[in-house]
């Protein structure tokens, strides 16, 4: 017997009324009005996901917007100005596309000299011109039912679509730079796609942070194909404003060949979630995925991973580290499977956290299905406090306590970083976490 | 320098040390032998300030000052330097990284100017060439992944860098083959001076052969229970603990 519905909220309800209003305004050709009317209905019959729903266990979505009423959909706008403080890459000669409110800015991006070979769009142009690469990307799903993902489908207003050719380098890394600004509350969808072709390589950038202090819901679905023999590596600093809840769906597939490193770096005030899902569909490809998060206050960060070992030959490795003061909490739910002929899989996974204060949370779920017997797959997970050994060493060489334990932590999120990358990105990540926990930074001898 | 009276020590409840007389002049080397299980270690931490090492009776004068009342950082500032038997391994925080941070506040807080990156490379690769440190292992995290060689010379270069006025070397020979140990020794015997004084802390004498002290202690069951010169670590070394003819307790 199927159990009656529950109860819509406001917040529920104004999304499906919200989308009749708002859906000849958003682009498209008459096939993607379609898709989003079948997802907005979908939406519609399972309303936002809650702590009974696996998946969101530990991010109950319909408790989190509850209260908030019904929310509009945020207005086009133009960037706020972007002070130096608000670019964590300042460092890194880069590209860059600047999204307010989940809509392309042109006039605040950067994005002179894009090398041959790379085509980027504004994904609201490029859904208007019929693009078949782009209709294949998007249409591209796996087959599981999300609500925040038909949400995200049925309201998308823009997003970044970017193809990088066949054998292409691009030698700069490029940016997406995602705010939000307004007075209030609102919503808003932003969709990408980022197509690597064969033997093409990137460096993905993206930066989040908000100015404003109205409640704001935002989704946000990324795409990555990354085809034989390309390399992406993708860095993200997600530095959410303290009445923000966003949740991030990314979906990764590899091929033949394929190198993907990728680190997440979570500091911000509000409740996010990333979802990444990696599915190896090619042999001989190995994958880093990592995530930092360095929370106070009330914040949230879930990172909920699924990785699909499909074939035989491949390496993945899995670090999520945690530093958790006040009243934070943080998850970890990651999900490791090798299929039955993906023989020779090597796949490590490990969560660690430091909770700083009695009322800080983690919430740790690490689970391997193997159906594969020739495999070399392990996790772990380890939730603890500071190294008092380690900091009454430091102080022994004269360094105070507060600058001990800074340095201590700051080496703790530095030894991901270390693992992921050695160039201007990393450089620019450990120099953010050095300024946030007080620490000395690490970059300036290495530079000499 | 230092003037250690009637001390005593308990760690977790139990009493390690027993009532320690000690007294170090300037320029003068002490060394402190003794079974496992002594007290050696013990004494060591209690001079740095380690957290759990409980001092319940007695007391420690270091120039003049009570000593416990210090913070380890503090004391580090004031001159005392403790080479740890096993250092710590750090994670994530390269040798560099930290050597700077330690220099740093060591002489913000002798009332000295702060390095600038340049003549701080300068200083720490002319100390760190003596005692065969490489840039490569400056690079590396602390005392991560070191052999026992390295660790030991990390030690000795830190030590170096923060010109205390009182070296405690705790087991500073434990873990190295005898080049190693003449490196260490070497970049020990080049910090001896006049103004300086040392207490090493040793299980075995040969590490003495190579760091000559003044005066030798021997630490039995939480007491020194003989002194003597430098020739009573070669008499344990022949005789054993077991043997050692007691002073009068």
């Amino acid at each position: 017997m199927a159990r009656p519905a529950p109860e819509r909220l406001e917040v529920e309800t104004g999304f499906v009324t919200g989308h009749a209003t708002a859906r000849d305004s958003l682009p498209g050709t008459a096939r993607l009005g379609e898709a989003r009317d079948v997802a907005i209905k979908a939406f519609a019959e399972d309303g936002l996901p809650h702590r009974r729903i696996e998946d969101y266990r530990y991010f109950d979505l319909r408790q989190m917007l509850g209260k908030t009423g019904p929310l509009a959909l945020a207005p086009q706008t133009s960037a706020f100005g972007l002070a130096a403080a608000d670019d964590p890459f300042a460092g890194v000669a880069r590209l860059r596309v600047v999204l307010v409110n989940g809509r392309i800015d042109r006039d605040a991006s950067a994005l002179d000299g894009l090398p041959e070979g790379v085509e980027l769009l504004s994904l609201a142009d490029a859904a208007e011109q019929d693009t078949q690469w782009l209709d294949d990307a998007m249409a591209d799903q796996d087959g599981t039912r999300d609500a925040v993902a038909a949400l995200n489908l049925a309201y998308a207003s823009d997003g970044v679509a970017l193809r990088v050719a066949k054998g292409v380098s691009v030698n700069r890394p490029i940016e997406l730079a995602w705010r939000s600004t307004g007075e209030t509350n609102t919503h808003y969808h932003a969709r990408s796609v980022v197509v690597l072709e064969e033997g093409a390589s990137l460096t993905l950038l993206e930066t989040r942070s908000d100015d404003t202090t109205t409640p704001v819901f935002a989704t946000q679905s990324l795409t990555l194909k990354v085809a034989d023999k390309a390399r992406l590596t993708h860095a993200a600093i997600y530095a959410d404003g303290e009445p923000a809840v966003r949740v991030a769906n990314k979906r990764v597939t590899l091929g033949t060949g394929t190198t993907y490193k990728t680190l997440g770096l979570a500091i911000g005030e509000g409740h996010a979630r990333t979802s990444e899902r990696v599915h190896f569909n090619g042999e001989e490809t190995k994958a880093s995925i990592n995530g930092l998060t360095l929370l106070k206050g009330k914040a949230v960060m879930d990172n909920t991973l699924f990785v699909d070992h499909a074939v035989p030959n491949c390496d993945s490795e899995e670090t999520y580290r945690y530093v958790l003061d006040e009243t934070a909490r943080g998850v970890f739910q990651g999900s490791i499977l090798v299929r039955e002929h993906a023989q020779k899989i090597d796949s490590q996974m490990q969560a660690r956290a430091l909770l700083m204060s009695r009322k800080a949370e983690m919430d740790a779920k690490p689970m391997l299905e193997i159906y594969a017997d020739d495999v070399q797959c392990a996790h772990g997970s380890a939730i603890g406090e500071p190294d008092q050994d380690a900091i009454f060493y430091l102080m022994s060489r004269g360094i105070d306590e507060a600058t001990a334990r800074a340095l201590l932590i700051a080496g703790f999120l530095d030894d991901v970083v270390d693992g992921f990358d050695d160039g201007d990105v990393a450089a620019a990540l450990k120099h953010l976490l050095a300024q946030r926990l007080g620490a000395p930074d690490p970059g300036e001898e290495q530079a000499l | 320098m230092l003037e250690i009276k009637d001390l005593h020590v308990e760690v977790g409840g139990k009493e390690i040390l027993k009532g320690i007389n000690l007294v170090i002049r300037p320029g003068e080397v002490h060394a402190v032998m003794g079974p496992n299980g002594s007290g050696k270690s013990t004494l060591s931490y209690v001079l740095a300030g380690r957290p759990g090492y409980e001092v319940t009776g007695g007391s420690i004068l270091y120039k003049g000052k009570d000593l416990t009342e210090l913070e380890p950082n503090e004391r580090t500032a004031a001159g005392v330097f403790l080479a740890f038997q096993y250092p710590t391994e750090v994670p994530g925080v390269t040798t560099m990284t930290f050597l700077k941070t330690a220099l740093n506040a060591v002489r913000v807080a002798r009332g000295e100017d702060e390095l600038d990156a340049v003549r701080f490379l300068k200083l720490v690769r002319g100390k760190a060439k003596d005692l065969n440190i490489t840039d490569d292992m400056l690079k590396r995290p602390l005392n991560v992944g070191f052999s026992g060689g390295e660790k030991k010379r990390a030690e000795t270069l830190q030590m170096a860098l923060l010109e205390p006025s009182l070296a405690v070397l705790d087991e500073t020979d434990s873990g190295l083959d005898v080049d190693a140990m003449r490196v260490v020794a070497e970049g020990v015997n080049a910090l001896r001076s006049p103004e300086r004084s040392m207490l090493v802390i040793t299980h075995y004498q040969r590490l003495l052969d190579h760091i000559v002290p003044d005066h030798v202690h021997i630490l039995a069951g939480g007491r020194i229970v003989k002194s003597g010169p430098k020739e009573l670590a070669r008499e344990v070394e022949e005789t054993g603990y077991a043997d050692i003819k007691t002073d009068a307790a």
